[in-house]
């Protein structure tokens, strides 16, 4: 099931400028931007700055309305249904602005829940049922005022006050911009419980490569207001390079790098390249097609343990998702 | 429906809580009518004696009605400041997309969202004059200060018209001075809270007539002049007051739908 359908969205923002205001400026943000979210997958919306990732989380928080195009949240049209858009998603904006400073995070919370029209004894337990999943009571962000937390509380609570009336859909932007390693996993081990524990749908936007590749099912990749690449990461991956180069590094001295390559030519029908260092460590490096790097490290192993060596160390040289991103958006290529 | 008390609810929540932790808030809602009232016989002492103002105005007793009088601004300014500039609070505190993006309607935060601190700091400003006014006129003068405040409540509702359209306005001109703040002193120029209305040149008086607190003000000289207030007069203003209501709410409903479409077409809501 689809919860998030975006077709053909178009957005230009008029911006006017000079005193009287006169002289206006057009940017495009979107220019038909088109992906769909599956029901309980995290989504990632992968950008550099000005992309249009901002405008697109904008549009379907039914804070913006795009020029052209339309979109669904579960079936809720962005434009034509809006309150019915805004009582089925939770949303992040800003992690450090959004709430009231002189409040604490309770206070800020119950606020936000009496707004959404949450009452009574459900809304004190959805308030302390969220502090307790964010982990702010541990760090006394309840008590707390909102301008005596740090930047990662600050986070927590914004995550807290998206959760709070149990939505379906978590649309996110840059939920850990800025955030310590530590918050930033918290976060990010969160949105994934979220999603393949309970069934939420989460959309978050990042230029934080890392962090899409840990937690993100698929990732659309955005640059100047179009999806340029959509799909899993190894789908994505994929796009940049069809093989893997794989590297294995064997330890046995008198081995000749003839009877290596013919070995594994032989047995694993792969041609690869050895060095053989002064000390008798011995370098094989292989590209394999992408998907088959495991069995190929496994069956060489074998292949160089038959031939007596120890092995020292074997990895795959993976293109990451930033190789990806770099070279579609026009960057520096993988190698 | 639901959403308005739910509006109502969390406004309501979020005030006292402010409240609750800005204590110096509280005690200057009680004290600022005695401040302004002090402030301005002060300063009229300089100019004559309360004797002459007395007779000016036409008041029996000009200290209480100076001290009505600025109960009566304390509440204006709070209103106004209260309904135009919340919204522009909300986009510097950065509220702003997150009470757009909850379930009520923008017209129904806009309108309904400041009725509660609204009307709780127009209730403490005229009952902290309450004392006052019992010292001087008995229990008489304290049903006074309670009419006071029923004709507060009342010019409430077309004020709230006003502030919402000055709000909205403020918002789509992208204009991060608040608007509100500057009208507020030409609101009480024109509407006499202080002086007969009648000195001013004409074209103020008009525009006076077309605001809620000329009739607050007049409410208040007749329940300051008469021991037993003409009640016909008194029902006009009440009148007056409730066709305000319907129109300015009429066209601030309109206005604000506008305001609403306007801001989701160009975004400013986190600028």
């Amino acid at each position: 099931m689809k919860a998030i359908v975006a077709k053909d969205l178009v957005k230009t923002y008029v911006i006017r400028r000079g005193f009287f205001r006169r002289r206006v400026e057009r940017v495009e943000a979107l220019r038909g931007v088109s992906f769909n979210v599956e029901a309980g997958e995290v989504f990632g919306l992968l950008g550099p700055n000005g992309a249009g990732k901002t405008t697109t989380v904008k549009i379907l928080s039914t804070l913006l309305l795009p020029d052209s195009g339309r979109a669904w949240v579960l079936g809720y049209d962005v434009v034509e249904e809006p309150q019915r858009v805004r009582e089925v998603i939770g949303v992040s904006l800003s992690v450090e602005r959004g709430f009231f400073w002189k409040l604490t995070g309770y206070e800020n919370l119950k606020y936000f829940g009496l707004l959404r029209g949450l009452d009574g004894g459900f809304l004190e337990e959805r308030i302390n049922y969220v502090l307790d999943i964010v982990g702010l009571r541990r760090l006394g962000g309840d008590r707390k005022f909102f301008e005596e937390f740090s930047l990662g509380m600050k986070a927590r609570l914004s995550i807290a006050r998206a959760l709070l009336h149990d939505p379906k859909v978590l649309i996110l932007d840059e939920p850990t911009l800025g955030l310590d390693p530590y918050s930033a996993r918290t976060i990010r081990e969160l949105l994934v419980k979220l999603a393949h524990e309970e069934g939420k749908t989460v959309l978050i936007t990042s230029h934080n490569m890392f962090e899409v590749e840990m937690i993100c099912d698929r990732v659309a990749i955005i640059n100047e207001g179009r999806i340029i690449a959509l799909g899993t990461i190894d789908e994505l991956k994929r796009l940049v390079s069809k093989e893997v180069p794989v590297v294995i590094e064997a330890w046995r001295p008198g081995l000749t790098s003839d009877v290596l390559v013919d070995r594994i030519r032989v047995k694993l029908g792969v041609m690869v390249s050895v060095t053989v260092g002064d000390n008798g460590l011995t370098r094989i490096r292989a590209l394999v097609p992408v998907g088959e790097e495991d069995r190929f490290i496994h069956e060489a192993i074998e292949v160089l343990r038959e031939l007596g060596a120890r092995i020292r160390a074997a990895r795959s040289l993976e293109p990451s998702l930033e190789d990806v991103f770099i070279k579609l958006t026009g960057g520096a290529e993988w190698r | 429906m639901r959403y308005v008390l739910a509006v109502m609810k969390a406004d309501l929540y979020s005030f006292m809580c402010w409240i609750r932790n800005n204590r110096m808030l509280a005690f200057f809602m009680l004290f600022w009518p005695y401040m302004i009232a002090f402030f301005l016989l002060g300063l009229g002492s300089l100019l004559g004696s309360i004797e002459e103002y007395r007779l000016r105005i036409g008041v029996s007793n000009p200290v209480l009605y100076i001290l009505a009088s600025s109960s009566i601004m304390v509440s204006s300014i709070s209103i106004v400041d209260n309904v135009a500039g919340q919204l522009l609070r909300h986009r510097w505190v950065g509220t702003l997309p997150y009470i757009v993006s909850s379930p009520p309607r923008f017209i129904v935060y806009a309108i309904a969202g400041p009725i509660p601190a609204t009307m709780i700091t127009s209730l403490v400003t005229l009952l902290s004059i309450l004392p006052a006014a019992v010292y001087f006129e008995g229990v008489v003068g304290g049903l006074k200060i309670l009419l006071v405040l029923l004709y507060m409540y009342l010019a409430m509702v077309p004020l709230i018209g006003i502030a919402v359209i000055i709000g909205g306005l403020s918002l789509v001109v992208r204009e991060e001075s608040n608007i509100a703040g500057f009208l507020t002193p030409f609101i009480l120029l024109v509407s006499g809270v202080f002086y007969p209305q009648t000195i001013l040149p004409h074209v103020l008086q008009l525009i006076g007539r077309c605001l809620p607190l000329v009739y607050v003000v007049e409410a208040t000289r007749i329940l300051a002049t008469y021991s037993i207030p003409p009640l016909n007069t008194l029902s006009s203003i009440a009148g007056i007051l409730i066709g305000m209501s319907i129109l300015y709410n009429g066209f601030s409903i309109p206005g604000m739908l506008f305001v609403e479409k306007r801001l989701r077409r160009e975004g400013v809501y986190e600028e």
